[in-house]
């Protein structure tokens, strides 16, 4: 079996301040496969962002890697010094944020930004690295590249910045990509627009995405597999078929439920999840899920749930292993 | 694409420059209006000691001194256009002439000054904060509160009993030796006025630009950046600084108004012939004509200054490039 | 105050000890001009047989020229430094205040020529106003402190103008002038006490500003005059005297030193607590 391109093992994160340790991230594992999609789906404090962050090592503040390893082509990111860290950054991984309006530096043209990016990781010159910029403009659908070469962001929509964002992320050809909500300060007409941009250049570089989300309709028009996270925790592994047409978690299902949905007669109703998302400075005894879980036990309460596996799906959760004594024992 | 940048440039500055045309006027009334409201006559001003009695009454009505106002501020301000700022009280020397032969000391300090204060202020501020609270933030700022705080004077006093009475390094008074036509010797002269004039501007732009890394520091794009594969020099020195140095400029125009103070006590304090010591003898002596001017002449400098920095923020900042 | 804002400068003051030190400097030094007279020496005895004596167990702060407890000036020096300097930011605070509230909350033209007007008075070296206007009026501190505060409200009025344009918005100012309450109540009742934080920093760095400026006028002879003396005044003397007894000059120099640093901690404290937006980490 192929080795996968990434593969996170038991990776736990914690911010630590004057009041204490505020546990982020509490053992999350997976794997990506070369050539997929993966979304990471969950609500903010989910600890998706962190998960990115970490991946690449940029974790702010006073975040710290307190467990786990992180397997990219082989060799765990996590014992790689910063100098190699830097080389890897923008070649091998690269990553894509929220907000287009202040990813770019405002002082410095479109252009010149990109090919720095080129001429770090790549032997060029200038005018040969301003050759491959223009290319990459071209490619991401930004009209008159070599004109808009010399603009400065402001001169540039919104869109339009995503665009030459993307560019860049993906100027040194990565291997991986990891998408940090893309599209959620775009308008929808733009956000359409931005997805199917990436999904096409997906198909020509064969780059592996990881797609960070809390929409889910973003997950099923563009992602291959998801990862439902709550509470710093992996609550649902599977495939977006499985994840949006037979969803085992609870909360996942809660999620589907809140989606806006036009019923019969036309009415919209929405049903959002009662409660609020835990308080990740305290330590949480059971599954996070559970002060919120229709379906509650008193097990959930008191013990962590085991994974339960199914067909290259998994989730956590109490109410799947009561029917199946033989599993995980 | 260069042409249209240059005429836009062009339109800027002919902009700005007619933007501060109504304060010169301005200043140019209070200047008139201050000498208006001295005591004593005001043909004082522009006549000489040879003048006989017959000429001193010419020269009034040619002023215009026996019209009413608005007229006699006309005629000034012609004869200041033209060049003629009177005489001065005291040495019947034209005060005009006085002032342009010390305009290039002063000159020559302030710029000094002002260059030095902001190259040391944008090293330390940057270096500040990209080690924000560690040892050399903490001795930079505590350093940096002294220098807004410390009494100039008391300050020049503190050096010149260091450096010239006890190490007899450096003289202490003078821009030159008399005799002594070297640069060195200049340079020796200008070292310790230099400093002192220079310390307040450090202390704040060092501050300032400090604060203004911090905050750039904390934007998306230097997070963009350094998931791109930046190192952290590259970060900060490369694309931080243009974003943190804007303001700067806008520092250059905050930091006139303290040379142009400065200049007359540290003039006065280390003997340097400049217009700001020129000032201080005109105040002791009454030399009205004198005051007038020099009050004139600083505010624009100050004018001038704060023009000159608009102009270049504008060239600067391409977001302020308003095409059309 | 807002209690939030108190809590906010409680915590500030207890993180950053620099701000009880500067409290306490302040504190002392107040004390000191105040209870001046218990010092051990009256400052104007002139005792010539002791002039320019190094500082000793007698005399704290040796003698000066005249034979004067040095110390002993030096406290009733602190009091008329402090008083120029408090006083004269009352006089711009009320200026600056006033002029920064009317301008922002009309707006509109009164706005415009206030702005300019401050504008243009910023471009003169109001320092060498200062210098002129004092040496030609009578001597004396009153008229010290009078032109001080009219020349150093500008930069207060600029910040309360900006403070007041974004406080004039809020609900509770928008509902007073609908159910029609007069203007200047308005900016009694409704402005003032919201920008009041804002006015505590920038009169806290005010003061730092008119002790300097004081002190710089009495050392050019131009300030605080015979036979009242300053801080200033002190080192003015002090001058003459550099070679044979460096502590004269030291001793007055590090006072105004340690108050002005201290005003202008105090002031960073208050905007620290009172701005965390503004704030550096």
């Amino acid at each position: 079996m192929k080795e996968p391109l990434l593969s996170l093992k038991d990776l736990k994160v914690s911010f630590f301040n004057n009041i204490g340790e505020i546990k982020v991230i509490r053992g999350v594992s997976f794997d990506l496969e070369k050539g997929e999609v993966l979304g990471i789906v969950g609500e903010s404090g989910s600890g998706k962002s962190v998960t990115s962050m970490s991946i690449i090592r940029l974790l702010k503040g006073t975040g710290k890697i307190t467990n786990g390893k992180i397997i990219f082509k082989g060799k765990n990111l996590l014992d790689r010094t910063e100098k190699e860290m830097m080389k890897i950054r923008g070649n091998d991984i690269a990553m894509i944020f929220q907000d287009p309006m202040t990813s770019l530096n405002p002082v410095f043209t479109v252009g010149h930004q990109i090919s720095d990016v080129i001429r770090r990781h790549q032997r060029l010159g200038k005018n040969e690295a301003k050759n491959k910029a223009v290319e990459m403009l071209k490619l991401v659908g930004i009209p008159s590249p070599e004109e808009r070469y010399n603009n400065y962001p402001h001169e540039f929509s919104g869109g339009m910045r995503q665009r030459a964002i993307i560019a860049m992320a993906l100027s040194c050809q990565p291997e991986l990509l990891i998408a940090d909500e893309p599209t959620t300060a775009l308008d929808v007409t733009i956000q359409a627009q931005i997805l199917k941009l990436l999904m096409n250049l997906k198909k020509k570089t064969d780059t592996s995405i990881i797609l960070i989300t809390h929409d889910l309709g973003v997950v099923a028009n563009t992602c291959s597999r998801v990862i439902v996270m709550y509470g710093g925790l992996i609550m649902e592994e599977g495939t977006v078929d499985d994840i949006f047409y037979n969803p085992m978690h609870p909360y996942t299902k809660g999620l589907l439920q809140s989606l806006p949905k036009k019923s019969a007669e036309g009415k919209q109703r929405l049903i959002p999840i009662k409660g609020n998302p835990p308080d990740l400075s305290k330590t949480i005894e059971g599954c996070p899920f559970s002060p919120r879980c229709p379906y509650v036990m008193d097990v959930c309460k008191k013990q962590q749930p085991r994974y339960y596996m199914k067909n290259n799906r998994r989730a956590m959760c109490w109410l799947l292993d009561e029917g199946d004594k033989n599993n995980g024992e | 694409m260069v042409i249209l940048g240059g005429i836009f440039v062009v339109r800027m500055i002919t902009k700005r420059i007619i933007q501060s045309i109504p304060m010169m006027i301005a200043i140019s009334i209070v200047s008139f209006l201050l000498i208006k409201l001295a005591p004593g006559d005001p043909v004082q001003a522009y006549i000489t000691p040879e003048m006989g009695p017959v000429q001193i009454e010419n020269i009034r009505e040619s002023m215009g001194l026996n019209k009413p106002i608005h007229i006699q501020y006309l005629i000034w301000l012609k004869s200041v256009l033209k060049g003629d700022l009177g005489y001065s009280l005291v040495n019947h020397r034209p005060v005009a002439m006085q002032i342009i032969e010390r305009l290039p000391a002063t000159l020559g300090l302030m710029g000094t000054s002002l260059v030095i204060s902001m190259i040391l202020g944008i090293i330390i501020g940057l270096i500040s904060a990209a080690n924000q609270n560690k040892i050399f933030d903490n001795i930079a700022a505590f350093i940096s509160y002294i220098g807004i705080s410390i009494p100039s004077f008391w300050f020049a006093m503190m050096l010149i009993y260091l450096l010239s009475l006890k190490l007899k390094l450096l003289p202490s008074i003078g821009m030159r030796t008399i005799g002594v036509h070297t640069t060195w010797d200049l340079i020796k002269h200008g070292i310790m006025p230099t400093i002192v004039l220079s310390l307040q501007n450090i202390a704040s732009i060092t501050r300032y630009i400090r604060s203004s890394t911090i905050s750039q520091l904390k934007e998306d794009y230097v997070t963009v950046e350094y998931a791109s594969g930046a190192s952290r020099r590259e970060v900060l020195y490369k694309y931080v600084l243009k974003n943190s140095i804007l303001p700067v400029i806008t520092i250059l125009g905050m930091s006139l108004p303290s040379l142009v103070s400065g200049a007359f006590i540290t003039e006065s304090i280390f003997g340097w012939p400049g217009m700001g010591q020129l000032g201080i003898k005109a105040i002791f002596g009454y030399d009205y004509p004198l005051i007038m001017a020099i009050t004139m002449f600083s505010s624009l400098i100050l004018i001038i200054g704060n023009l000159l920095s608009d102009i270049l923020y504008g060239i600067a900042d391409p977001r302020i490039k308003e095409l059309k | 105050m807002n209690d939030r804002l108190k809590a906010n400068l409680k915590y500030q003051l207890k993180q950053n000890k620099l701000g009880i030190i500067a409290l306490i400097i302040i504190f002392i030094l107040i004390i000191s001009s105040v209870f001046a007279f218990l010092a051990p020496h009256d400052p104007n005895k002139i005792d010539v047989m002791n002039s320019l004596s190094f500082p000793s167990k007698e005399h704290i702060f040796g003698t000066d020229e005249m034979g004067r407890d040095y110390f002993a000036r030096a406290l009733y020096g602190g009091r008329v430094s402090l008083t120029v300097g408090f006083l004269s930011m009352i006089i711009s605070t009320i200026i600056g205040t006033i002029v920064g509230t009317v301008s922002g909350y009309f707006g509109g033209k009164v706005d415009s020529i206030i702005m300019r007007t401050i504008d243009i008075l910023m471009s003169i070296p109001t320092f060498f106003l200062i210098l002129i206007l004092n040496a030609y009026l009578k001597p004396g501190i009153q008229n010290i402190i009078i032109i001080i505060g009219l020349f150093s409200w500008m930069g207060i009025a600029r910040i309360v103008r900006a403070e007041t344009l974004s406080v004039k918005e809020r609900e509770y100012v928008l509902y007073s002038k609908v159910i029609g309450e007069k203007s200047n109540v308005i900016i009694l009742k409704h402005i003032i006490p919201n920008i009041f934080p804002t006015i505590m920093v920038a009169s806290t760095l005010n003061i730092a500003g008119a002790i300097l400026t004081e002190s710089s006028l009495s050392f050019l002879g131009l300030g605080v005059r015979q036979p009242d003396s300053s801080w200033g005044s002190m080192l003015k003397y002090a001058q003459g005297y550099m070679g044979d007894a460096p502590y004269l000059a030291l001793f007055p120099g590090i006072l105004i030193l340690l108050t002005v640093l201290s005003f202008n901690v105090l002031g960073d404290v208050f905007r620290v607590a009172f701005e965390p937006k503004a704030n550096n980490d």
